[in-house]
């Protein structure tokens, strides 16, 4: 019977991710944004192995799904989630480390090990032009979460691509949010793969990855927005009693919660669906994708809200999930994609059944 | 780092054989005979008569009979009622929401002789449902005139008189009410004493001072009779009193009735979710056979948005009700959860059957489309159990560990 708990073993894995997070990522979070994450810090999130913790024990991986990962991101997240699409560097890549030859992965594998800091950027370049000829690939990429990325796994309309930073033109460019990643314009020129895929069914699988991976990064923004908001209120009086006990605010923290926990369980199901290799999952990351998203830009938003003035203040880092939290919804498409996605899978769902629509139209007006 | 992938094995979300086997009978007992026949009460603006030939053939089946005040878990391993429960009851509310309360058996009445009954009361007052001849019902009568959501202003007064309790008052929305055997009556021994002055009694069909005032006239959910009852000096055995005055100390009473809610409130948002899904089925059929031809135009696009987002919110809705129920069988404290999921399915449920309705357009404004009807019946789901309102309430008291929100 359906089941949610976690071994000790599990929790442990949680628990020394939510340790890194407080103690180390969201204290550094304001020096991360207006710096960059510093190269001691990769090195320290690669011996704590969970950058790794997706790819196979022959690449010297622990072989864990996704699941295990979503939960591990959550906790970064509520740290910094700029400074968490830049330490996951290397697993961006897994849907493609995954599916290359071996030989392909572990000269890769082997960069991030010399370079921990290698940094990695992905995109969904479907809507924005990107031309396919004789297997090489030209176009422009207006924002990557990558400052100078060595490599961008992109999503075109034929397939899913492995592109190396060295065969790109990239110029740095302000984010309005998660600038501990650092951002970047792309421009290919004609840039020659270093590994692809035409399949469809398998590219959608492998994108799915990538979006399921940013859904659990949104619930853990929403989350941490949610819980400085009820800190934040709990303490603060207005009216001569707590802000959380005026009934407007404190239903506006019932539905962040429930909120929260709703999108969690959509990435929760998401992962699920996609380590057992189910053929829906594509189906359920993007639904994983939509529900955080709503969460994300709704918890942050009515964080700052619910903190008043002090809300619009950078003392306070609500201000700043706000803006990660759209910036980070806008990756891998946004939901524009995840629902164009989902509507042409429906649409061919739907196209699929009937034998005789006619009859059918009758009997439905009937 | 673990080197195996157990974290992924400790979560998941399957149904299990049994459960699959139960839903089985769900599905032929609600696409043969519930659907039909909410329709038709629905229609008629009757509730379903209690000697209709469906209950007996329910009864036999052993819906309502089984079970009642045993011990659960001992074995199947852990507990799975909870879960069990969420599980059937989408799919009996999927086919109607109102039939399934109506089906036999103790109702809201079960939870509290489960947490407040002792071991003979629970084997007096279970043992109807184990007549093989004819079909029983038990009620739960809380909800007052003047007290909705504040269950603590309940004014159904309560006094001693040697071995009997008199009660005074009037009770009403108590669902199968007027068929039931026995009725689970809250009342309070001194309004005085706010919800420390809350005692349950079971309340006997035929107690002189008890009856019926009249079946409430609803907006939707008709298929079930909801009761107005009323107690005038009604003369209840001591020995009817739930628990005993024992069961009372510190405060049992009331946390007695709301843990009764605690167990119930992820059945009832599960119910929502059936709703729901019934009005996404039947518009996506619409929209397959109907739509087809119009393709490529942005209102099909629309229409698909629509159809994806209500699947969406139907899924995590469900979720949201089965990690309540799971807590409850681990027997681990569930109180924002299931609040949590009473507060999102409801809402989203009114909402699906709304888009369900915009989704058949002109066609669904008509009675004959049905999704007027789960629009209708959906209503109830934000209202009882605790409104809407009252669930984010609650979920906000455990989230600031402020006692007054």
């Amino acid at each position: 019977m359906f089941q949610f708990s976690f071994d000790p073993e599990d929790q442990l894995v949680q628990e020394t991710a939510s340790a890194f997070a407080r103690e180390i990522l969201r204290p550094a979070s304001r020096t991360h944004e207006r710096n960059g994450v510093p190269v001691e810090l990769f090195r320290q999130y690669q011996e704590l192995g969970f950058a790794s913790m997706e790819l196979s024990p022959s690449l010297e991986g622990s072989g864990q799904g996704l699941l295990a990962k979503v939960v591990v991101l959550e906790e970064l997240a509520w740290g910094d989630p700029g400074a968490t699409l830049a330490l996951e560097n290397l697993s961006w890549l897994q849907p493609a480390l995954a599916t290359m030859p071996e030989q392909q992965a572990r000269a890769i594998v082997a960069e991030f090990q010399a370079q921990p800091h290698t940094r990695v950027a992905f995109a969904d370049g479907r809507d924005l032009g990107m031309e396919i000829q004789a297997g090489r690939v030209s176009g422009h990429l207006p924002f990557v979460p990558a400052h100078r990325p060595a490599w961008l796994l992109l999503r075109t309309a034929t397939g899913l691509l492995l592109v190396k930073g060295e065969d790109v033109e990239t110029e740095p460019v302000p984010g309005a949010g998660v600038e501990a990643a650092g951002g970047a314009k792309v421009t290919l020129h004609g840039a020659h793969p270093y590994w692809g895929t035409a399949d469809s069914t398998e590219t959608e699988r492998l994108w799915s990855r990538t979006r399921i991976a940013l859904a659990a990064l949104f619930v853990g923004v929403a989350r941490a927005a949610h819980e400085y908001a009820v800190e934040y209120t709990r303490t603060r009086n207005v009216f001569g009693r707590p802000i959380a006990q005026h009934q407007g605010p404190a239903f506006l923290l019932a539905d962040m919660r429930t909120a929260i926990e709703a999108a969690r369980l959509a990435t929760w199901y998401a992962a699920k669906a996609y380590d057992s290799g189910a053929s829906d999952a594509p189906r359920w990351a993007a639904h994983a994708f939509l529900e955080g998203t709503e969460c994300a830009l709704a918890c942050t938003r009515d964080a700052v809200q619910l903190l008043g003035g002090h809300g619009f203040l950078r003392d306070h880092l609500v201000e700043k999930w706000m803006r990660d939290a759209r910036v980070l919804t806008l990756l891998c498409g946004g939901r524009d994609s995840a629902s164009e996605d989902l509507l042409r899978w429906k649409d061919g769902e739907l196209q699929l059944v009937s034998a005789n629509p006619e009859a059918e139209r009758k009997e439905a007006q009937t | 780092m673990p080197d195996r992938n157990r974290l992924t094995a400790m979560v998941h979300f399957e149904i299990d054989p049994e459960t699959t086997r139960l839903l089985e009978m769900v599905r032929w007992l609600g696409r043969e005979y519930m659907r039909p026949l909410g329709i038709e009460a629905d229609r008629k603006h009757q509730p379903i008569p209690a000697d209709h030939p469906f209950y007996k053939q329910v009864w036999d089946l052993g819906i309502g009979r089984r079970g009642w005040g045993e011990e659960q878990g001992s074995s199947e391993g852990p507990h799975r009622a909870a879960r069990r429960g969420v599980v059937l009851a989408e799919e009996m509310a999927y086919w109607d929401r109102g039939v399934a309360v109506s089906l036999p058996g103790p109702g809201l009445g079960a939870p509290p002789i489960l947490l407040l009954g002792t071991p003979e009361q629970k084997q007096r007052f279970f043992s109807v449902f184990n007549d093989p001849e004819r079909p029983h019902w038990g009620a739960f009568a809380m909800t007052e005139p003047g007290a909705g959501s504040d269950v603590a202003a309940i004014r159904t007064r309560a006094r001693r008189e040697g071995d009997y309790w008199v009660l005074t008052g009037e009770k009403m929305f108590c669902s199968n009410g007027a068929r039931a055997d026995w009725v689970v009556v809250w009342a309070t021994i001194d309004p005085a004493l706010g919800r420390e002055g809350h005692r349950a009694f079971v309340v006997e069909r035929g107690t002189p001072g008890f009856r019926v005032e009249r079946i409430e006239d609803k907006m939707g959910l008709v298929a079930y009779e909801s009761a107005a009852l009323v107690f005038e000096d009604c003369r209840v055995p001591a020995a009817n009193l739930l628990g005993g005055e024992e069961a009372y100390r510190e405060r049992a009473g009331f946390k007695g009735a709301m843990q009764s809610f605690n167990a119930t409130r992820p059945m009832v948002a599960a119910m929502a979710i059936g709703i729901a899904r019934a009005a996404l089925d039947r518009a996506t059929e619409f929209v397959r056979t109907a739509y087809r031809q119009m393709a490529p135009t942005a209102r099909y696009r629309r229409i698909l948005d629509k159809l994806l987002w209500m699947e969406r919110k139907i899924a995590c809705g469900r979720w949201l009700c089965w990690r309540a129920a799971y807590l409850a069988d681990m027997q681990q404290p569930n109180i924002t959860e299931a609040s949590m999921a009473k507060a999102y399915c409801p809402q989203i449920a009114q909402e699906a059957t709304s888009l369900a309705m915009e989704v058949l357009s002109d066609l669904g404004a008509t009675k004959d489309a049905l999704v007027e009807k789960w629009f209708r019946d959906v209503k109830a789901m934000d209202i009882v159990e605790g409104t809407g309102q009252i669930q984010r309430r609650i979920i906000a008291r455990q989230l600031t560990g402020l006692a007054e929100v």
